[in-house]
């Protein structure tokens, strides 16, 4: 080590250059400490040396740290790039799946038919004050306002102890066919004798329908009227 | 400083996660504006690395108004790098090997910052020179700016010795840098 010289620089210098370098300094300190710089030139000179070595090992530092920061990036921009591409995936799986729901789900050729001539039936005139019936008209009155839900909610629960009368169980049938759906329809529908019932002509001609909506070509032929529009689209 | 806003102390006190989110924050954008002007990644990241040490050097001797948009200042280096990189001869070079001529048209670069440039390589070199535990040992002290306990408890010296050993390791360093100098090394 050289003692002698300019160069030289005792260990309590450096630590006051340091203590100035690192910002522990309040202002007082500061401000007398740059005060000695002015007045003493080879201090000066000796902090000038001093902040340049220091500045350069930060600096250093810093060098090696970018490079971690750009490894850093580079790992989060491909686990982001990863994410995205499943997510990528993710949303063209979901395309296919709801353009195949769609191409399963569009009305076929039977559904189209079933629309174009199944028109609800209109429903019994609902007459006021008949307390014997009320909670089936009702129910009628929900009907006829398209609220199937609730009609068939209601017939269902007075079906409970009447479960063969005819006029629930074709409501029942007509409401679910209305309400889109020809499965639930069929039984109620095929419960009511065709020959003896008030409704048999029509319940049988609702069954039929319900039969092509579901896709059972063969029944709903076999029960809609031989020369009817149906018939003659289905052929 | 009470009015200087929380990137500018951060950089000051070299806080990595702080400088560590900037750099995540605007390279991507400064890598694009380099691919769409005739550049490549690996320039880009040579030219922002430079624009960040830049920054942060002009942070620390309090260049930067304390308003300022760290970001924006370290975007606008960047930028103005990469514009001196397209004229520089080492781009024009790797443009087109055949003709010289344009090479005279460069810009010399000043003298004084070449003097700058020199110094700094020089201490560089003896920096490199320097033994591993006590290029750590300054690092420790002066960029990561931990406490003399922690430094003391990671290369498993007493506090008193890490002080010394400090102290040892700036002069050697000291010495380096002049010898280096000296004699063209």
């Amino acid at each position: 080590m050289d003692y002698s010289g300019p160069n030289y620089i005792a260990q309590e210098q450096q630590e006051e250059f340091e203590y100035f370098l690192l910002g522990h300094m309040n202002i007082e300190e500061e401000i007398s400490f740059n005060k000695r710089l002015e007045k003493e030139p080879l201090l000066k000179s000796q902090f000038k040396e001093f902040k340049t070595l220091f500045l350069t090992v930060e600096e250093q530092a810093l060098r090696m740290k970018l490079d971690e920061f750009h490894d850093n990036f580079e790992k989060r921009s491909k686990s982001k790039k990863s994410n995205f591409t499943i997510y990528r995936i993710a949303a063209g799986i979901a395309v296919l799946l709801s353009l195949g729901l769609w191409f399963l789900n569009r009305p076929n050729q039977n559904e189209r038919l079933f629309l174009e001539y199944f028109s609800p039936d209109p429903g019994l005139p609902t007459v006021m004050g008949n307390n014997d019936n009320y909670p089936f008209y009702e129910a009628m009155v929900d009907y006829k306002e398209g609220n199937y839900d609730v009609a068939i909610k209601k017939w269902r629960g007075l079906l409970v102890s009447k479960p063969n009368n005819d006029t629930l169980n074709y409501f029942l049938g007509v409401a679910h066919l209305a309400n889109d759906d020809s499965k639930s329809a069929i039984p109620y529908l095929e419960k009511i004798d065709v020959s003896e019932s008030f409704f048999g002509k029509d319940a049988k001609h609702y069954l039929g329908l319900a039969h092509l909506k579901s896709g059972d070509i063969e029944k709903a032929k076999a029960l809609l009227e031989k020369d009817s529009e149906v018939i003659k689209s289905l052929d | 400083m009470q009015n200087e806003n929380h990137l500018t102390t951060a950089f000051k006190r070299n806080d990595q996660k702080v400088m560590q989110q900037v750099y995540q924050n605007m390279f991507p954008r400064f890598r694009n504006h380099v691919l769409n002007n005739s550049g490549d990644e690996a320039q880009a990241k040579d030219v922002f690395q430079e624009a960040f040490i830049a920054c942060w050097r002009n942070i620390k001797e309090d260049k930067l108004t304390f308003n300022s948009n760290v970001e924006a200042y370290l975007f606008s280096i960047a930028k103005n790098k990469w514009i001196d990189f397209l004229r520089s001869s080492r781009f024009k070079k790797t443009v087109n090997t055949e003709s010289f001529s344009h090479l005279s048209i460069v810009a010399e670069e000043s003298d004084k910052s070449e003097e700058k440039e020199s110094q700094l390589e020089v201490i560089q070199k003896a920096l490199n020179q320097l033994k591993d535990n006590c290029r750590a040992l300054l690092q420790l002290f002066y960029f990561e700016r931990k406490s003399m306990d922690e430094i003391s408890k990671e290369m498993n010296l007493t506090p008193a010795t890490a002080r010394n050993q400090k102290y040892r390791c700036m002069e050697k360093l000291r010495a380096l840098s002049i010898e280096i100098k000296k004699n063209g090394l």
